[in-house]
Formats: C-alpha cells, structure tokens, sequence
C-alpha cells in the first residue's frame, strides 16, 4: 500500500497542541502550520457538527489589527467597503490584485477599538504588505492569539452554559473576557456557531471548558467535509491558480459601489462574462473526484474538479469545478475522470447539504 | 506513508507482511491478502474501494485495489504473483470493515499463487514491526 503525494515540512504548530496530544489527536501539515486533521475519525467529527456541535483549533489562520482611523485605506485595499462598518459588524470579503484576480479571502471585524482581519494560514506577511501598500498601519498578531470554532446546532446552548454569554448573531462580532478577545457569529461549516480570536491563556481554558462540556473535539479533515457540503472556497484549492470573484461567484462580497484595488478589472470582466465559472457536481456514479480531475461533457473537456471528496452526510461523492459556462445549468450531466475512468455526475447548485 | 510509529497497533505473528504494509496469510498454495492495523490507522476511514475481478492475473508488485479515505487515495500491491480466486466484495458496501477488522472481515482477496517460494521472501511478524518503528 503507499499513498500518493509527499509529505511537506510545517514550521509552525499551534499554541494548543498540548491539548490536542492529550486528546489523541493526529497531525497534519498544512500551510505551513502542524494542525490537527482528526481526533476520533474525520466521519464520527463531521457527524458530530452536523448534529450536535464540535469544537475546531484553526490557530494557524492569520491575525492583523488596524487602528480604527484606517477605514478608507482599508476600504481602498479589500472588496468590503470598511468606511460602512459600525462596531460589531462582521464582513466576508476578498482582497484583489491588480488585474482582479483574487489574492485571498477574509473576514473583516469592526471591534470598538480597531479592525481586525482574519485571512488564511500563512497570508499574513502578504495581506500586511498589501495593506500597507494601501496606507494601513498594519499590526500582525498572528503568533500571540488563538482561533477556535466552536460548530454545530447545539453550539448556541453551549455558548450560554459555558461561558454565560448570549451568542452572537451571525456576522456579528461581541467583545470577550474585557475586550482581551472576541466572539463572532462566523464559521465555515454551514451550522450555527461561533468562532472565538483569543489569547493564548484565555483560548487554552475555552478549548478545556467546552471538552469538559462534551463537545467533540475536530481537526481540519472534518473542516474540509463540513465546508464542501456547503459549497464554500478554499483558497489554496478554489484560488489557486488565480482567479476573479466572477469565476469564483463571490462578486456577492463586493461592495462594488465604493472604489478599490481591482474594482475596474472586476467591472470590465463582468461585462465580457467568464471563461469558466465555479460549480458544484454531485456523482450519480460512484467514485471520489479528486482535485485536478478533468470534467467532460458530450465526451469534450469542459472543466477541471478545484476540491472534491465523499459526503459524509450524502454518502456520494462532490466536487467543487471549474466549467464553461456553457454547461453550468443545474442538472447538466457531466462526468468526472477518476484514474482514467469516467464517472458520472450532475452539476448541482451548492450547498450540497 | 506519512510519519507515525508502530505504537498500539496489531501485528499477528502468524502472518507475513511486506515494506508496503499488506499482510498474507499462506495455506495450501492460496494467500489471503488485506493491510495491516498500522495501515489502516495510518489512512484514516476508509470510505470507498476499487476491488479486482475474480480470475485476474495478478504479477508480484501489481497495483490491484484502491482503498480511498476521506483524505487520500492509497494502492494496494500484490505481495505475490497470483490468479485471484475470492473477492471480499462486502467491502463494497462496508468499506469501513478495512478500519474496524483489519485481519478478519477487512480481508481484500485470496490469490491462488503461482509460485509458493515467493512467501518465504515476505517480512516476519518482527521484520514488518521494525520497518514500522524505523
């Protein structure tokens, strides 16, 4: 037996790995960070969050604070229009190149005292050059603060009873333990929940007390489940190569109506429509698209799978692809190139579940 | 394989192994075939299988199943040459017997060998474990 592909060097690990050894976890390389990817069993966690609730470590994400005053030069550098936030609000958004394709994807947190950006695992030098750039006077606190998500429909209940605070709305962010963090109504599971920004000391004793509470802990495996059943990108995979919010159909991100870096590439490519769009395909056959795979319709190529795996929840396998526009209606029959065989599938409207 | 020691895992003393971790059971001339606990642990949940079909010529080396977890994709090899005479199709269904009873109901096939010298070149029971500590 031998697995495809090579094992990459981490760097990093999280400042809670003590706790996920004591819970047995297994480790994963990943963006350059050693993460968690399973405690008990990727399938036992993701069932765990779609039905109760689980609680994720993703301290590997990134952390970078803005003085409140920078609103327009944060404004000029994102897709969200900061000048518009009010403390409290949450925004998902992206930060563009030049020519409109996406840099990465974050969420923007307007906190009573500064704005506070979350982008991807080791994007942190390069969104703080990007900022920068813009005129943003850019702290990275990525190395002395925690992420944790806690995910699952019992997680508002829990949020009560653990830490006797009301949990927030979604997109909407609450300050925590005397503004040393915050609480938001975000995450990347498709279920109610929260993530929590926290010191080190202060995440350690949440990550405990939410354990003790009978949450299941989860690792990056069951992450990558839980958020392409509902369709939503990963940058390294739905980003890379380059791509414009228009292919990746998250235009929905943009305040397209307030001026920043990509703004004008994004206006003139939409009116001369995509090359390819991203979709979702649902196998009626059975196999696991794999990223990379080849999508033919009428025996042509006409995209290429970005993510895919088995549903846990629909026992069958998805994909996230790219595709000419031209076959993207929902129920357009394609198939997907497993190992040189052709399976068969339908391009289906995300979320999947 | 990516990293992880030999620790807590089963390995039969009764059976042969090989470097690519599947074991084999030889008896009268047929070789058993499945992977080892520390393999299957290894992969994580196994959740789909490729199965070769009955009659199949299989060559000492030949890639002859795909075993699939939620992560990654995985070949099995034949330890031996061979033509395969049983198919464990249940896993079809119950991939999960790959995880849960490596050894017994997680077997993969019985090869009809061609040449029954080739089991003495398998591991030992002491052999696979060092290879899974090295």
């Amino acid at each position: 037996m031998a697995r495809e592909g090579q094992p990459e060097r981490a760097r990093e690990t999280t400042p809670l790995r003590h706790l996920h050894d004591d819970l047995g976890a297994r480790f994963t390389p990943f963006a350059g960070y050693q993460m968690p990817l399973q405690f008990e069993g990727i399938l036992t966690e993701h069932n765990a969050v779609r039905t109760h609730a689980g609680l994720f470590d993703v301290s590997h994400m990134s952390n970078l604070t803005l003085p409140p005053g920078d609103a327009e030069p944060l404004a000029d550098a994102i897709g969200a229009d900061a000048t518009k936030l009010t403390p409290g609000d949450a925004k998902y958004t992206v930060a563009l190149r030049e020519d409109g394709t996406i840099l990465d994807d974050l969420i923007v947190f307007r906190l009573p005292n500064r704005f506070h950006l979350i982008p991807n695992a080791g994007m942190n030098e390069t969104i703080a050059t990007h900022l920068t750039e813009h005129g943003c006077e850019v702290e990275d606190r990525t190395a002395g603060l925690c992420i944790l998500a806690l995910q699952g429909p019992q997680a508002p209940g829990l949020i009560e009873k653990v830490l006797n605070v009301e949990p927030p709305q979604r997109f909407t962010v609450d300050p925590l333990f005397d503004e040393a963090g915050f609480i938001s109504g975000t995450g990347y599971t498709g279920e109610d929940g929260v993530e929590f920004v926290l010191p080190i000391e202060h995440a350690e004793e949440t990550f405990q007390a939410f354990i003790e509470a009978g949450v299941t802990p989860c690792g990056l495996g069951a992450r990558d489940t839980l958020r392409l059943e509902k369709g939503y990108c990963l940058a390294g995979n739905e980003f890379n190569p380059p791509v414009t919010p228009i292919e990746a159909k998250l235009t929905w991100t943009l305040d397209l109506d307030h001026d920043f870096t990509g703004r004008d590439e994004i206006l003139t490519r939409r009116e001369a429509g995509p090359q390819r769009v991203l979709t979702g395909i649902k196998l009626t056959d059975e196999g696991i698209p794999r990223r990379e795979a080849t999508v033919h319709h009428d025996d042509e190529p006409v995209g290429t799978v970005s993510s895919g795996t088995m549903s846990p929840t629909l026992e069958t396998g998805i994909a996230l692809a790219y595709v000419d526009p031209a076959i993207e209606e929902p129920g357009t029959r394609v198939t997907v190139d497993i190992r040189g065989s052709h399976r068969a599938g339908t391009i289906t409207e995300v979320p999947f579940v | 394989m990516l990293g992880g020691f030999n620790v807590g895992h089963e390995t039969p003393k009764k059976l042969a192994y090989t470097k690519e971790h599947e074991w084999v059971n030889v008896e009268d001339g047929k070789a058993r075939i499945g992977i080892t606990d520390f393999a299957q642990d290894q992969l994580t949940d196994v959740v789909y299988v490729e199965l070769p079909t009955e009659d199949e010529t299989l060559s000492q080396g030949d890639a002859f199943a795909v075993l699939e977890s939620v992560k990654s994709v995985s070949d099995v090899y034949a330890p031996v040459d061979g033509t395969v005479v049983q198919v464990n199709h249940e896993l079809e269904d119950s991939p999960e017997l790959i995880n849960d009873d490596p050894y017994g109901d997680g077997w993969i096939v019985v090869l009809d060998m061609h040449d029954a010298s080739q089991a003495e070149d398998l591991l030992d029971h002491e052999e696979y474990v060092d290879h899974t500590e090295a």
